[in-house]
């Protein structure tokens, strides 16, 4: 966990070592941040919302959706880490927030990008040239649709194992499950989007 | 490439998608700030008014608490003045605020004059409003009675044999006067038990009509409390009650002594009306 002190708008810290006060940096954040405390909770952003963002922009596969998606998860923080009892690092719990609270924010980012191919030519292009990916972000495009398809269950494990590339453990520590149903999940995700990459003709 | 490895490629371009620096972080933070004072700020205005609110409350119950009016506010809270139901004893108990024995020599004879035109028909009207109508709020009383025989008339079709029965409003004026000595629950001529008793016979006389079974309870309660406040309220209602039974002879015994002013001015021109009528029905039979 990090110290709070590089980038956080207050310096907790009063030691020139960072590690000497760290567990009482991370109590004394923790529990202003239980109590609301903004610049506590600004001091957890700072540290975690890089992870947080990437794991909801992958989620949801929206960039301002995922921007949202982070805003709710550090506004519902205060509240959420009255439960915390720090058997997880503070980021698993904080992504394991982010978890939960995705499955609201695909919904709206599925019905968007549903109304926006509707609406543009870009199925049309892949249908004329489906063989040509012409890049990256289109290839990753292509698998955010093919996520659409999965129950929202099944589409946060592939991402937290296959996306992100975390173990199984890790995955359900984040998401609150046993292992072995996360790897469950990423089975028959994996295997509902080949498939639909199949049908699609991306090759 | 195989699926797989397509599948591997997605994913792989899906991360490195994601890790593009945002530009909207700082947007997001300072939005973040923001959303988390307006949220202090709402549950900070909460708290302080339901503290303003607890407060406020806390100091009206010591109020009224004080000054004594608190089992009132609680009966005023807790009454509903629309229920006809018979199990609202506040309702119930009103009427007896209603009509004092001691208040009752103030009917005044003019008023019972006015009714001596009435139709024969509407003694079993007028009764049924002066039995509705001790069972209302003195407040209400005050008003509807002088109306009620006109409403009440279609809604009692029996031809009561009896002519010239006193309108309602005769017995207004002693309904009316003694409400406020009615309202005190001092009462040591009477005990829970028999103000209950009272209380179910007025039950089963005004609310549910059931004269055969409010009958014996008047006789009990009289019994029990031949001199007790309501005494002459329940020996008016029982003679009430001998009519709708249609036992004539015993309700013109029953009458009698208000007509004869044996309770001054208690129902007196009332009584004696009664009794013509019901003489008059004995005859023709």
């Amino acid at each position: 966990m990090g110290s709070f002190t590089s980038s956080s708008t207050l310096n907790y810290s009063k030691s020139p070592h960072k590690c000497v006060s760290s567990d009482k940096v991370k109590n004394l954040v923790l529990e202003r941040a239980r109590n609301g405390e903004s610049h506590a909770v600004a001091a957890i952003y700072d540290e975690y919302q890089e992870a947080v963002r990437a794991f909801a922009i992958r989620i949801v596969g929206d960039e301002a959706v995922a921007e949202d998606l982070v805003h709710d998860v550090f506004i519902r923080l205060p509240r959420a880490l009255r439960g915390f009892r720090g058997q997880s690092s503070l980021k698993t719990f904080v992504l394991g927030i982010t978890a939960n609270r995705a499955r609201h924010f695909i919904r709206s980012a599925t019905r968007q990008r549903a109304a926006y191919e509707r609406y543009s030519k870009r199925e049309c292009q892949q249908e004329a040239d489906p063989e040509q990916m012409c890049s990256r972000r289109e290839l990753a495009y292509v698998l955010t649709r093919a996520m659409d398809t999965l129950p929202v269950k099944q589409r946060i494990a592939f991402v937290l194992v296959e996306v992100e590339e975390r173990t199984s453990s890790e995955a359900a520590v984040i998401i609150g499950i046993p292992a072995a149903t996360v790897r469950s999940r990423v089975f028959h995700a994996r295997k509902k989007l080949r498939e639909y990459l199949d049908k699609e003709g991306v090759r | 490439m195989s699926e797989r490895d397509i599948l591997k490629d997605a994913t792989r371009a899906l991360k490195e998608a994601a890790q593009v620096e945002s530009d909207e972080s700082m947007g997001t933070r300072e939005r973040l700030l923001i959303s988390l004072e307006n949220k202090r700020r709402r549950s900070r205005n909460l708290t302080v008014f339901g503290t303003i609110l607890v407060i406020s409350l806390c100091c009206a119950t010591s109020w009224a608490a004080i000054s004594g009016r608190l089992p009132e506010l609680l009966n005023v809270l807790l009454s509903d003045p629309q229920d006809d139901t018979p199990n609202n004893e506040i309702v119930l108990t009103e009427p007896r605020q209603l009509v004092t024995p001691g208040q009752a020599p103030r009917l005044t004879p003019s008023k019972t004059t006015q009714n001596d035109e009435e139709n024969p028909e509407s003694e079993e009207p007028s009764v049924t409003k002066i039995e509705k109508q001790s069972s209302q709020p003195a407040a209400k009383s005050r008003k509807q009675p002088r109306k009620r025989p006109r409403k009440a008339r279609p809604r009692n079709p029996e031809p009561p044999p009896v002519v010239n029965q006193p309108e309602e409003s005769e017995a207004t004026p002693p309904q009316e006067q003694p409400s406020d000595e009615r309202s005190e629950p001092d009462n040591e001529t009477e005990t829970t038990a028999q103000r209950a008793l009272f209380d179910r016979a007025h039950r089963l006389h005004f609310k549910a009509r059931n004269y055969r079974a409010a009958l014996p309870l008047w006789n009990r309660y009289l019994a029990e409390t031949p001199s007790g406040d309501n005494h002459l309220e329940a020996r008016y209602n029982k003679a009430i009650c001998l009519f709708h039974l249609k036992r004539n002879k015993a309700a013109i015994q029953a009458f009698r002594p208000f007509a004869d002013g044996a309770h001054p001015g208690y129902r007196q021109r009332e009584a004696a009306r009664m009794i013509e009528g019901l003489e008059r029905q004995l005859n023709n039979e």
